[in-house]
């Protein structure tokens, strides 16, 4: 029962930030340049398209009216249809959306599992030159852009090794083990990067964990190392990991989409670059929708977690 | 009271909001009455609301019930060249000398502030002012375009209070205003507070929570305890017979005020209570050594209980044989 | 968002950490400030002439970083590139902070309901993913270098929104506050800019360094992706997008404009690490 009260205030509280960001998302639209209808269908589209179009998206209403068709819309799934290719947009991102979904969890692990082993180590010595080393590889590491860093490691892997597949990727559908294939390699592009991050950040969760005097007790007390800082150290930091998986799935989101038009992989990153190329306005806006979505669910969970693991939250 | 009151203070509340629907009284029905060319004393532990008071009095904390009145008017009712001369009439120097400085801002600069906010004269005159008011407090021009960091507390007091000066106020307000500094230096302070009292004609509102400080340069004392007066009096009558238990206590602390060997040392025991749940009746009850079960109930109100000495204790004919006015009435 | 997050507190280890890489960063910036300044002086030619009878030419003394694929000096390319991209995330940046400084000293110094409400609308922006929101706002403003560097500065911008925020309510119960406000200082040009201003000014400009090397890899995304700087203009980003259509060529071409964009992000990072502990009270 505490369960659902805490998702309930978590959800309820989630709101009036759900219907901001949906506000957000429906304003872009009002960011074309000029006639929105004659930038969608293009310079040469008929009278009978242009008002078609307009009827579409409500350009005659008011923009509140506007706003509640499109958003009504948008949370029962339809996200209207692409005037380029006439198809369904929702379909569209449910096509492409898996293998987006895939590629950050496989970068998530390929992030935690570089990250937190390091970041705690790092945090274990504190001000020896080994952490120090580690601090600076990670302002370092996050300082790479991560496509660039997939363009390096196709040169590498891919084009002299051969050991992955490069650019341009076999679809999920048809060959479901070279497209996992494929995944590798952008996968650590994204994830070293993240690493790099989730590194950073443990490390400080960790020193201040470190230096509490609750860890203080248990080493009086003379629990083994391992012990304290795997076991204790680790779940009194288990907040602040929360906000860093947090934050690491905003961040992926963003990288990926790129990372995607590197490595050809077609996800909704490369959805929206293709839309961009399009002047697709309406699939633009429907990726930009749904990555919110995403987070802001990632967000309400990060909460929810929040709230169940401290008992000072009510 | 005969003299005429130059600021005065109407049975002033000042409440603020706390959490969701919650109210705390820091100050509660406070009356006082500044007597032009006096000093008075207003001294309380901390956490009795006498910074409030001043904050209120300036316009700081919002006055939520009672008036404060300049010259007999209501300060509520000015219009804003009126308000402006009460700003420029009524100025306050602060408890923290080191945080009352703005750090980003040379001595000067300080200075000079409330004379570019009140948009007075030319720039030239307002530095000069400022220079003047510098050197009435004992700073040299050297120390114009320092700042605050490279000033000792004293000096930084210093020029707090030549802040305080250059409107050429009435009323200056001393909020703690030697609490900060050791004691060598308060005592230079509270001189350079009582010449540039008589050099400026200025009447002072002095608060402090040091009986000893308060006693050394006030004319009147008033006491507060939990957002109320208890006790006010002439400093001689205060000092020599106090009419509330809680002003004893204070007296009995205070080695340099009492002498007499025959008093033994008062030890209040407990903490001063929440303003957020103050006791009911008197709010000294829950500390008074001399508490009854009257006190614990019944609200005592502030009383004349002989010639200009006011107290809000309901025993005063047991504990010092002078009966309340409200008393005899009653009886 | 992310970007402060990402910084959680300049720790004890980098008190000590490394002189060498703050020297190195001072000197990386130097001599990107040199190269912005003198792009001009100091390319062998221009960064737009085509000479397609020598495409794709290894590094040499004529062409000390090679030709791309259309026969232009890659050098001449990645020093223009660097004027391009750093003025561009100035711009990003100088936006995020002409949006954010102003609107965070209101929330932090307004009454609750102002606050609440412009921290909705932070949270609402926050919950984007920075990079795809400026893809949706460039690509459907147009896609140019300015539009796009417009897009990055908004969402920068809750960054600094946050940071001043809070920085002013730290400093709004000062006392040196309270006392100006007995004497009736209030306002933009009695309060603001005299006494907030300089008084929150310092984490901002911490804030500002971290920025820059955020802005710089957004300009690098965007122009990979073409949403930024158009054809046959150089930028980073822009001579990564070319280089990248032929790969399997000419790797070098790749190597090198991604170092330039490493090692200049890394210098602000660290050089922001660096004035957060020059700043820090408590440092002995």
């Amino acid at each position: 029962m505490r369960i659902l009260r805490v998702v309930g205030t978590s959800v309820l509280s989630a709101i009036p930030t759900l219907i901001l960001a949906t506000l957000i998302v429906f304003l872009l639209q009002r960011l074309i340049p000029g006639d929105p209808a004659v930038a969608i269908a293009g310079d040469y589209a008929t009278p009978e398209n242009l008002a078609r179009i307009r009827e579409d998206l409500g350009l005659d209403g008011s923009l509140v009216t506007q706003y509640l068709t499109w958003i009504s819309g948008a949370l029962t799934g339809d996200l209207g249809t692409s005037y380029q290719t006439g198809e369904s947009i929702s379909a569209l991102i449910m096509q492409r959306l898996p293998l987006t979904l895939i590629l950050m969890v496989f970068a998530l692990i390929v992030a935690i599992a570089i990250g937190l082993p390091l970041g705690v180590m790092s945090a274990q010595k504190v001000d020896t030159s080994f952490d120090r080393f580690l601090t600076t590889s990670a302002t370092f590491g996050i300082a790479i852009p991560n496509f660039w860093l997939g363009m390096m490691l196709i040169i590498v892997f891919a084009l002299n090794l051969g050991w992955f597949p490069g650019p341009g990727g076999a679809s999920l559908s048809e060959d479901p083990v070279e497209a996992l294939r494929g995944l590798v390699l952008p996968a650590i592009a994204l994830g070293l990067v993240g690493g790099a991050e989730i590194c950073r950040q443990v490390r400080s969760a960790m020193v201040e964990s470190l230096s509490t005097d609750y860890v203080r007790t248990h080493r009086a007390k003379g629990l083994p190392t391992v012990s304290i800082v795997w076991k204790h150290a680790l779940k009194n930091s288990s907040l602040p990991f929360a906000t860093i998986l947090g934050i690491q799935v905003s961040r992926l989101i963003g990288s990926a989409v790129v990372v995607e038009a590197v490595f050809g992989l077609s996800g909704i990153g490369s959805l929206a670059v293709e839309a961009t190329n399009q002047r697709d306005y309406g699939v633009i806006q429907a990726v930009v929708f749904v990555a919110a979505m995403i987070i802001l669910l990632t967000n309400l969970i990060v909460d929810v977690s929040y709230r169940l693991l401290d008992p000072r939250i009510s | 009271m005969t003299s005429p009151s130059l600021f005065s203070l109407e049975s002033v509340s000042v409440r603020f909001p706390v959490g969701r629907r919650r109210h705390v009284t820091a100050v509660d029905r406070v009356s006082l009455d500044l007597i032009e060319g006096e000093t008075l004393g207003l001294i309380g532990e901390s956490g009795s609301g006498k910074s409030t008071v001043a904050r209120a009095a300036v316009g700081l904390a919002p006055v939520s019930a009672g008036t404060v009145r300049w010259r007999g008017r209501d300060v509520a009712s000015f219009s804003g060249k009126e308000r402006r001369r009460f700003t420029e009439s009524v100025q306050m120097v602060f408890q923290d000398p080191h945080s009352a400085l703005d750090p980003r801002r040379t001595i000067l600069q300080s200075v000079r502030e409330p004379l570019d906010v009140m948009g007075r004269g030319e720039k030239r005159e307002r530095e000069q002012v400022a220079v003047n008011a510098l050197e009435d407090v004992g700073l040299s021009a050297q120390f114009l375009t320092r700042y605050p960091h490279q000033l000792s507390g004293g000096q930084k007091q210093r020029v707090n209070i030549a802040r305080a000066l250059v409107t050429d106020p009435k009323v200056l307000i001393c909020d703690e205003s030697v609490a900060a500094l050791d004691v060598a230096l308060q005592a230079e302070i509270l001189n350079l507070l009582q010449d540039l009292k008589a050099e400026y004609e200025l009447t002072v509102l002095f608060i402090s929570h040091d009986l000893s400080v308060v006693s050394h340069v006030a004319d009147r004392i008033c006491v507060m305890y939990l957002g109320r007066i208890v006790e006010q009096a002439s400093t001689p009558s205060l000092v020599g017979q106090s009419l509330h238990p809680y002003s004893e206590a204070l007296l009995s602390a205070q080695p340099l005020v009492h002498q007499s060997s025959s008093h033994r040392r008062i030890v209040l025991s407990g903490d001063i209570p929440s303003p957020l749940s103050p006791p009911p009746g008197c709010r000294f009850s829950t500390r008074c050594p001399h508490v009854t079960e009257e006190c614990r109930t019944t609200v005592p109100e502030l009383v004349e209980i002989s010639q200009g000495h006011d107290s809000a204790c309901l025993r005063t004919a047991d504990l010092y044989g002078v009966e309340r006015p409200a008393d005899r009435e009653a009886s | 968002m992310s970007v402060i997050a990402s910084r959680v507190q300049g720790t004890t280890a980098r008190r000590r950490a490394g002189r060498f890489s703050v020297w190195a960063s001072y000197a990386i910036l130097g001599v990107v400030a040199i190269v912005v300044v003198f792009a001009g002086v100091l390319s062998p030619s221009s960064p737009t002439a085509q000479n397609l009878d020598d495409i794709l030419l290894p590094m040499s003394g004529a062409h000390p970083l090679g030709t791309d694929d259309l026969g232009r000096d890659v050098l001449s390319r990645m020093l223009h590139g660097t004027r391009v991209s750093v003025l561009a995330a100035m711009l990003a940046v100088a936006i995020a902070v002409v949006i954010g400084l102003p609107i965070g000293i209101a929330a932090g110094w307004g009454n609750r309901w102002l606050d609440a409400g412009i921290m909705r609308v932070v949270d609402a922006v926050m919950s984007f993913p920075a990079i795809v929101l400026a893809i949706g706002i460039t690509a459907t403003m147009g896609p140019n270098i300015t539009n796009a560097m417009i897009a990055v500065g908004v969402v920068l911008a809750p960054a600094i929104i946050r940071l001043a925020r809070a920085q002013t309510m730290t400093i709004r119960s000062e006392t040196y506050i309270e006392a100006a406000r007995s004497f009736g200082a209030s306002g933009l040009r009695r309060m603001v800019l005299p006494h907030v201003l300089p008084n929150i000014i310092q984490p901002i400009l911490v804030q500002v360094a971290v920025l820059m090397g955020f802005a710089l890899i957004a300009e690098a995304s965007l122009s990979f992706l073409q949403l930024g700087v158009q054809p046959p203009n150089a930028s980073w980003g822009a001579v990564l997008a070319r280089s990248y259509t032929f790969l399997d060529q000419a790797p070098m071409q790749i190597f090198i404009p991604g170092l330039a964009i490493a090692a200049t992000v890394f210098a602000f990072n660290i050089i922001g690490d660096e004035i957060q502990r020059l700043l820090d009270p408590k440092r002995k």
